[in-house]
């Protein structure tokens, strides 16, 4: 399954290329099945790949951790490929020499011969192996697999070789988005019908998943860049697929352009990185990180500046405060799309590069902040959601206070219960957004207040997205529940200063039982009304969000059509329903895999550095308590503003909160009117220089020209006999000059 | 090839030297040349050009022939000079009929337009 690892973004890239070609041969449904199966091939090799990673990764017992730390009971040793060196460490070291090293490229035969070099010699040259990594469980077993082709190598040099590195985060990841993605892909063949480009919709999203795949299996922090921009690019695309509207046009633009700012930190990051790292290997990074040389080769100076331009990367991608404005604009696109973003791919890459480049932020501390910037975001976001009328931007606000969540868990040292969370929310975010989408398809609108009484027409989506909606709010067994418990008692561990965020997360978790609960309550049980805030005077304004005016809000709204909100609700198709049965099902099982009931199999499987730290069941019992506390906090409060027979229309908070709320803290004007009023004012002047000088030094060059042609024109008599003498006469003075020059020169 | 070779390299052996072939060139350059700056008919112009053509070749290949017994570098450019010349004509006569059509001649002096 290892040699097969290449195949599953390639798979998807290809889907893509073939679309893109043959599209017309393929015809609508030809072009979207075909995208799907691919994907479900896709995801057929992760899930065997999964397998395979699972059963060679390091199996942390329920033993004291010391005993099984002791490399006495952890003899082997490994080169990089599964194949190619299995020996026991010590008196039999030498037996790895003699592997037959089956490498196939320079770099692992490189890194195969400096194994077997410190091998070679005995106990003494092994020991310093084994400083040298002390995470010797993933080096001395031939885990994680890595598998590497020659890439930009010219004459034999190593050039940057494409690698692929599969250890538990990898896995994890690949898992979850193709498994995901998959299951977007179906819904979408469904939503998508009757739609104009629906191939090309297949090919974007192939390729979409196909860049966020290969991202996560990539070796090297180059290659992550490059697939990291080909998802830019993608959810460029995606989110103005519908590019007819105004709308979705300065929401791709947005999006694109905000998360540019976090990309050219990255790039930065990566300079820097090179420059005083000397390489932008995953493993070795990881490695020095563990053995502390990266501390010694970059300082904390450095590592905290690096640490910081790619954490800044990840907010732009992951969305964080304050470059969260693209996000809920986002929206705009399909809602497939909205899927693929919020759950698969693009905002779980801002999470993965920091979860890549731990060590560095570790060594830099830059955790902390990155804490402080989740912690924030979450609350932030959350406090935003109550008072959206759109079941999509209450989404993505949930969203944006999830990543918030994952965040400050990676930056209170919870490694994995941030990416336990990634795992979970992957699932019910994915499930949610189809749902939501499902809810869209079948009433019309995408207001909560315009649809009518949805649970008596949609019987299956009210089921689903309950689910999803409990997962969302951490109720006890769903998945949200057992990730965000691990978070709450990772940042509770935290010490320090931390209990603040902690307390920022209590409160998070309150509000988003209080605004996913008001979802479900006015979308599925309420009878339709006007949407309470469609003539509030803010939203005369027009988008301000989008920096769009109300003269051009009405003239979009004049060109739509079909936009009727129909009075009987439907229910979807199956191709739609089975894919949220089935990321239902997910929802339900996916948390188990991290509780007590598993064994915490999860935190055993993914963890950094040396070892998992579990968290004994007695400590974890308060939390579970403390969790269910809150959920039924924020979603009584919830029923008993909204629920039973009360009028959910009535404006509960001061109109002026709404408005701040609704329009984002004015975050997004600022934006416009600091930084894009900002960019115009430069701009100015140096249009003027433009229009003025340049242009005018550019004009006289053309007029000087036309006029020395003018003049010379009249040399020109036409007649060809003249012509003829003067080129003889010039031919022979030419003739004759350099006649005389050979002469001279004799 | 080999046959043509051996044909020019035997003058050398029959007391031609090199220095007949090139003053027998040069003087057909300058029948050429005095054909272009005489005539007024383009048809003959061209023919001129094509006599100029002529000795250049000749000069190659003579002195591709005395100079160097291996190459045929001098003799390669000849064939060039050949195909050259015949898509000149080619093009030339192309023009020559559209001119004859549009200005009912083909002397120098019916191309006097360019000067206003």
């Amino acid at each position: 399954m290892v040699d097969l690892a290449i195949l599953i973004p390639v798979l998807p890239a290809l889907g893509w290329l073939i679309i893109s070609i043959f599209s017309k041969a393929l015809g609508s449904k030809g072009s979207a099945w075909l995208a799907t199966t691919l994907m479900a091939l896709s995801a057929a090799i992760a899930i065997g790949l999964f397998v395979e990673i699972s059963s060679a990764a390091p199996n942390w017992k329920a033993e004291p951790l010391e005993k099984l730390y002791d490399l006495e009971h952890h003899k082997t040793a490994g080169g990089v490929d599964h194949s190619t060196t299995t020996a026991t460490a010590g008196e039999t070291a030498n037996a790895s020499a003699t592997t037959e090293a089956a490498a196939t490229s320079e770099g692992e035969t490189a890194v195969v011969e400096s194994i077997t070099a410190l091998t070679d010699e005995a106990d003494q040259k092994a020991e310093l192996l084994r400083e040298a990594l002390p995470s010797s469980n993933r080096a001395l077993s031939g885990f994680p697999f890595v598998r590497e082709w020659s890439w930009l190598s010219i004459k034999g040099e190593a050039g940057l070789p494409f690698g692929l590195y599969l250890d538990q985060t990898a896995g994890i990841l690949i898992l979850m988005v193709s498994i995901v993605a998959f299951l977007i892909h179906l819904f979408s063949v469904g939503y998508m019908a009757g739609e104009e480009r629906y191939p090309t919709f297949f090919a974007y999203i192939n390729l979409f998943a196909a860049a966020m795949l290969a991202m996560v299996m990539a070796k090297n922090l180059f290659h992550v860049l490059l697939f990291w921009e080909i998802m830019g690019l993608m959810s460029y695309l995606l989110i103005g697929f519908f590019y007819k509207k105004k709308t979705a046009q300065q929401a791709m633009k947005k999006a694109f352009m905000t998360v540019r700012v976090g990309d050219l930190a990255f790039m930065a990051g990566l300079f820097w990185l090179y420059s005083s790292f000397k390489t932008l290997d995953i493993p070795t990074i990881l490695e020095a990180g563990a053995s502390g040389e990266l501390l010694r080769v970059l300082g904390v100076t450095a590592a905290g500046g690096i640490g910081l331009l790619l954490f800044i990367a990840a907010m732009g991608k992951s969305a964080q405060f304050p470059l969260h404005v693209w996000l809920a604009d986002a929206m705009e696109g399909p809602t497939p799309v909205s899927a693929m973003i919020h759950a698969a791919t693009m905002v779980a890459a801002g999470v993965y590069l920091v979860a890549r480049a731990y060590p560095i932020l570790e060594v830099g501390h830059v955790l902390p902040f990155v804490a402080l910037i989740g912690g924030f975001t979450a609350i932030f976001a959350a406090s935003m959601a109550p008072a959206q009328a759109d079941a999509k931007k209450i989404m993505a606000f949930s969203t944006l206070s999830q990543l918030g969540y994952m965040f400050l868990s990676l930056g209170a040292f919870g490694y994995t219960a941030a990416l336990f969370h990634l795992l979970t929310h992957a699932f019910f975010k994915a499930l949610l957004f189809l749902g939501s989408g499902s809810m869209i398809h079948g009433s019309g609108t995408q207001d909560i207040f315009e649809m009518d009484r949805l649970a008596k027409y949609q019987k299956w989506t009210l089921g689903t997205v309950w689910v999803g909606a409990l997962s969302l709010m951490g109720a006890p067994l769903f998945a949200g529940f057992w990730s965000k418990d691990e978070i709450l008692h990772a940042v509770q561990n935290a010490g320090g200063l931390y209990w603040i965020l902690w307390l920022m997360a209590v409160i998070t978790a309150i509000l988003t039982a209080f605004y996913t609960t008001r979802m479900m309550i006015i979308a599925f049980y309420k009878p339709k009304t006007a949407s309470p805030w469609a003539a509030a005077p803010w939203n005369n304004e027009g988008e301000p969000t989008l920096n769009m005016s109300r003269a051009e809000l009405e003239d979009q709204k004049a060109h739509e059509h079909g936009h009727h909100v129909s009075d009987h609700p439907h229910e979807s198709g199956p191709e739609m329903i089975i894919p949220l049965v089935l990321l239902a099902t997910m929802a339900m099982v996916m948390g188990f895999v991290g509780s007590p009931f598993a064994n915490s199999w999860f935190q055993r499987f993914v963890y950094f550095g040396e070892a998992p730290e579990l968290v004994p069941l007695g400590a974890a019992v308060p939390g579970f308590i403390l969790s269910v506390l809150l959920v039924a906090a924020g979603a009584g409060a919830s029923y008993m503003l909204y629920g039973g027979a009360r009028d959910h229309t009535k404006q509960i908070a001061p109109i002026w909160l709404t408005r701040l709320l609704q329009r984002r803290y004015f975050i997004d004007d600022f934006y416009y009117h600091g930084f894009v009023k900002l960019a115009e004012d430069i701009q100015k002047p140096l249009a003027w220089f433009d229009n003025n000088i340049v242009d005018r030094i550019v004009d006289g060059f053309g007029i000087v020209t036309g006029a020395v042609g003018d003049t010379l024109r009249r040399a020109q008599s036409g007649a060809v006999g003249l012509y003829a003498w003067l080129m003889v006469v010039g031919g022979a003075v030419i003739a004759l000059a350099f006649a005389f020059a050979q002469g001279g020169n004799k | 090839m080999e046959n043509i070779l051996s044909t020019i390299r035997s003058f050398a052996n029959n007391g031609i030297s090199l220095q007949q072939f090139l003053i027998l060139g040069g003087l057909l350059f300058l029948v050429g040349i005095y054909g272009v700056l005489t005539r007024r008919n383009l048809i003959a112009i061209l023919m001129s050009v094509e006599i100029m053509l002529n000795a250049a070749m000749l000069n190659f290949v003579a002195v591709s022939a005395y100079t160097d017994t291996v190459n045929i570098n001098g003799h390669l450019f000849a064939l060039f000079i050949v195909a050259i010349a015949a898509a000149e004509v080619a093009v030339g006569l192309a023009i020559f009929i559209n001119v004859f059509r549009s200005k009912g001649g083909v002397l120098t002096d019916d191309l006097m337009e360019m000067k206003q």
